[in-house]
């Protein structure tokens, strides 16, 4: 890794520490307050994928995945709604040069934005939004981020339109991880002309978070692991430090040998040409690989680990959440195995 | 070998599990997660309707399975007011099985169990907490304790504390005792836990112990023998544990097979296929191994291995189960009561013996029954 991405590691491994760390219950419990989002944004986070002309970072790939990592080891619901600004919102907004300008904003922290694709998901009964007439109506489920001021979604037509108006979110759903988002079904009834259409390639903005997403759940696995470490050489149990049990040490060491390769191999493709089988092959076993440390992390927290107070949970509930957002685990299997083998496999 | 229930034990299993599906409602099953309440009117139904039966413990044992297949935290609540009864019915005086007993099994009072420290938890011959014995025969308490299920709402809790120190360091476990301490009583207080990932709806509390001090007339059986009495207790509620978790277990299954009759496209692939048949396997396969070390425990004969070997199984089910089922039915599943099992599920692992306690009493007692000391 070079100077500069070195310097921008460290650069918000520090802003997670002093400006995360502290406030990640507040977080959890209200949400993501204002005033961070505007750190966020003084830092260039928001606008990470933005171009200068519009205030952004525009950060290359290595860097946007060291953003995300080094946020998510903090607090992944602060990764996540970055990840969401940046990979989907603003992603999108570039397309279409008439809203460009709202780019400013987005990344100024001033409005933010959500893109609606959990009915790419396997979603049974994502609701649907009609284009009848003049109107954009309808109910979308399990939007996530869903108190923002812009929304990106899908109508019956097979087209996304962008609309800052005529919505309002509904009660939230259950809140299985990355808390500090709003989680719930929204109400549609916007006037078409107050509807811009978006000209996304679906599967080519998904194929752009594989990388993303692997670097959120590399950030989990990071976070939650330093703290079971720093646990084990505190807490003792029998007269000996937690550390000092073969079953602990060896689980805390094997998952840091696992991480540390992962990382490698993200940074690797991350400053490569760009390569979809290796992006989703990382996405795949890090998302996995994230589940399971954090779970042995909170393990090793023993009952403390189960209280939000110790800022461990969190990051199980979150891996696992992340597992399902991060796509579609089934349609992705097939995808890779399709790309193995390089021809139709998986599919019975 | 016969490995069918009772025919009224299985009639017993569709009561509780009509009784569950009707009170347990997604309305209060979210309502006392999200606000951390005690269920006190359910646990008043569960009781009258004569869902909790103390007193057949097949019975106690589907229940407490079918409750918690449909909600952890309103489940455990319906039976846990009962937590430490094992040691009174055992080892408690004919006085004080009339005094605290009775009336936590006739559904009146609220009891807890009181042995984690904030500096000891599965270690538990490392407790601080003492009692010292006072010249006119009563004794005073000090200490903390942690965790302390039914915390904030018993009436009275079983306390472990030490007795006199430690006669060296490999017997650590000697000189510790157990009494009934009431919650009303000078010196006593609790401090209700907020913000635990699951089992929300059941209370836990950090308590403390100034000066508190306890009637010769509330210490439990022999003084010194405390330690024996608490491993004792576990051998006995490590099974309703396992319960807990293999009734987890089973709510995640039915999550998947409830897609799975919805949704052709999702059950014709092989990998659900293979994903519903390892996971109805491994939930039987806990079932078995738990009813096996139940059925020697309830005859009087329970066995260390086995109870240990089911809990430990029966609880790492559980996460496994909650997880996969989450990973495959995706959003579906985590805006439904499946992502609350999840969270419940993984204090199966932590509580009333960790995994890796469980692992060490697996092998020291199978190698002392390999005729290894
Ligand atoms: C919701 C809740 C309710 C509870 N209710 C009660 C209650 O009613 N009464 C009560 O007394 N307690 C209760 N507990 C406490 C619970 O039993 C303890 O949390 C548990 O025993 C673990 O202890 P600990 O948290 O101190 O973890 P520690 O003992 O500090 O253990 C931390 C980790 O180290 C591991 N470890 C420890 N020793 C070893 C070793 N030798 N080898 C390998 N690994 C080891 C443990 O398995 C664990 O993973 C409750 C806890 C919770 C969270």
């Amino acid at each position: 890794m070079d100077e500069e991405h070195r310097v921008l590691e460290s650069v918000v491994g520090e802003f997670a520490s002093k400006e995360l760390e502290p406030i990640n219950k507040q977080i959890e419990l209200e949400g993501i307050p204002k005033e961070l989002k505007k750190r966020l944004s003084s830092q260039g986070f928001l606008g990470a994928l933005a171009p200068y002309d519009l205030g952004g970072a525009s950060l290359d790939r290595l860097g946007y995945s060291i953003l995300l990592k080094q946020l998510a080891s903090a607090s992944p619901s602060v990764a996540f709604y970055v990840f969401l600004e940046n990979s989907f919102v603003i992603k999108s907004i570039l397309l279409k040069n008439e809203v460009r300008e709202k780019i400013g904003l987005i990344s100024g922290g001033e409005i933010s934005g959500t893109f609606y694709y959990s009915h790419l998901l396997n979603f049974l009964e994502p609701g649907e939004i009609k284009k009848i007439d003049s109107k954009l109506t309808g109910k979308l489920n399990a939007v996530i981020n869903s108190e923002a001021n812009l929304f990106i979604v899908p109508a019956d037509d097979g087209k996304f339109y962008l609309v800052e108006s005529g919505f309002h979110p509904l009660d939230e759903h259950e809140k299985l991880g990355f808390r500090g988002l709003r989680f719930s079904p929204v109400k549609f009834d916007t006037s078409i002309k107050d509807a811009i259409e978006i000209p996304l390639n679906v599967d080519e903005l998904i194929d752009d978070t594989h990388l993303p997403i692997s670097a959120i759940a590399i950030g989990i696995a990071q976070g939650a692991l330093n703290k079971a470490i720093e646990y084990a050489k505190e807490r003792s149990a029998f007269l000996h430090k937690l550390k000092d049990f073969q079953p602990l040490a060896f689980g805390m060491a094997q998952a840091y040998s696992q991480l540390d390769i992962l990382n490698e191999y993200l940074i690797n493709i991350a400053q490569g040409e760009r390569d979809i089988k290796k992006e989703l092959m990382l996405k795949i076993i890090s998302i996995d690989f994230a589940r399971d440390v954090s779970k042995l992390a909170l393990q090793v927290h023993g009952g403390y680990g189960y209280l939000m107070d110790f800022g461990i949970e969190k990051y199980y509930r979150d891996a696992m959440f992340l597992s399902i957002l991060g796509g579609n685990h089934l349609d992705e299997k097939m995808k890779l195995s399709t790309l193995i083998f390089q021809e139709k496999a998986g599919w019975i | 070998m016969d490995f069918t229930l009772p025919e009224e034990i299985e009639e017993k299993r569709k009561k509780v599990r009509e009784f569950a599906l009707k009170e347990f409602t997604e309305e209060r099953k979210r309502y006392f997660d999200e606000n951390e309440k005690y269920p006190f009117e359910i646990r008043k139904l569960a009781y009258e309707l004569g869902i909790i039966n103390f007193s057949n413990p097949w019975d106690l044992l589907v229940s407490i399975e079918e409750l918690c297949r449909v909600d952890p935290g309103l489940g455990i609540s319906s039976f846990v007011y009962a937590f430490g009864s094992e040691i009174l019915m055992l080892f408690g005086s004919d006085e004080q099985k009339k005094k605290y007993l009775e009336p936590v099994q006739r559904g009146e009072k609220i009891m807890g169990f009181a042995v984690t420290e904030p500096v000891a938890g599965s270690d538990v011959a490392g407790i601080a907490s003492k009692m010292e014995k006072q010249p006119d025969g009563s004794y005073i308490l000090n200490g903390s304790k942690m965790f302390i299920t039914n915390g904030s709402i018993a009436d009275y809790v079983l306390v472990l504390a030490r007795t006199a120190p430690p006669p060296s360091e490999e017997k650590r476990h000697h000189n510790m005792s157990m009494a009934i301490v009431e919650m009303k009583w000078p010196g006593v207080s609790a401090n209700k836990l907020k913000g635990k990932m699951g089992v929300r709806a059941t209370d836990t509390a950090e308590l403390v112990f100034e000066n508190v001090r306890i009637p010769p007339e509330n210490i439990i059986g022999e003084i010194g023998k405390g330690f024996y009495y608490v491993m004792t207790f576990f051998n006995i509620t490590r099974i309703y544990v396992a319960a807990m978790s293999i009734g987890i277990a089973q709510g995640a299954l039915d999550m998947i097979v409830e897609k799975a009759k919805k949704d052709k496209k999702f059950s014709s692939q092989e990998s659900i296929q293979f994903t519903i048949a390892e996971m109805a396997t491994r939930v039987d396969a806990a079932r078995l191994l738990t009813y096996r070390a139940a059925s020697l425990l309830f005859q009087f004969n329970p066995d260390p291995v086995f109870t240990s070997m089911a809990k430990y199984f029966a609880a790492e089910t559980a996460t496994y189960a909650a997880e996969t089922a989450l990973k495959v039915t995706g959003l579906d599943g985590a805006i439904t009561s499946l992502e609350r099992l999840f969270r419940d599920s993984k204090i199966m692992e932590i509580w009333e013996g960790s995994s890796e306690i469980e692992k060490l009493v697996i092998y020291r007692m199978f190698m002392k029954k390999m005729g290894v000391e």
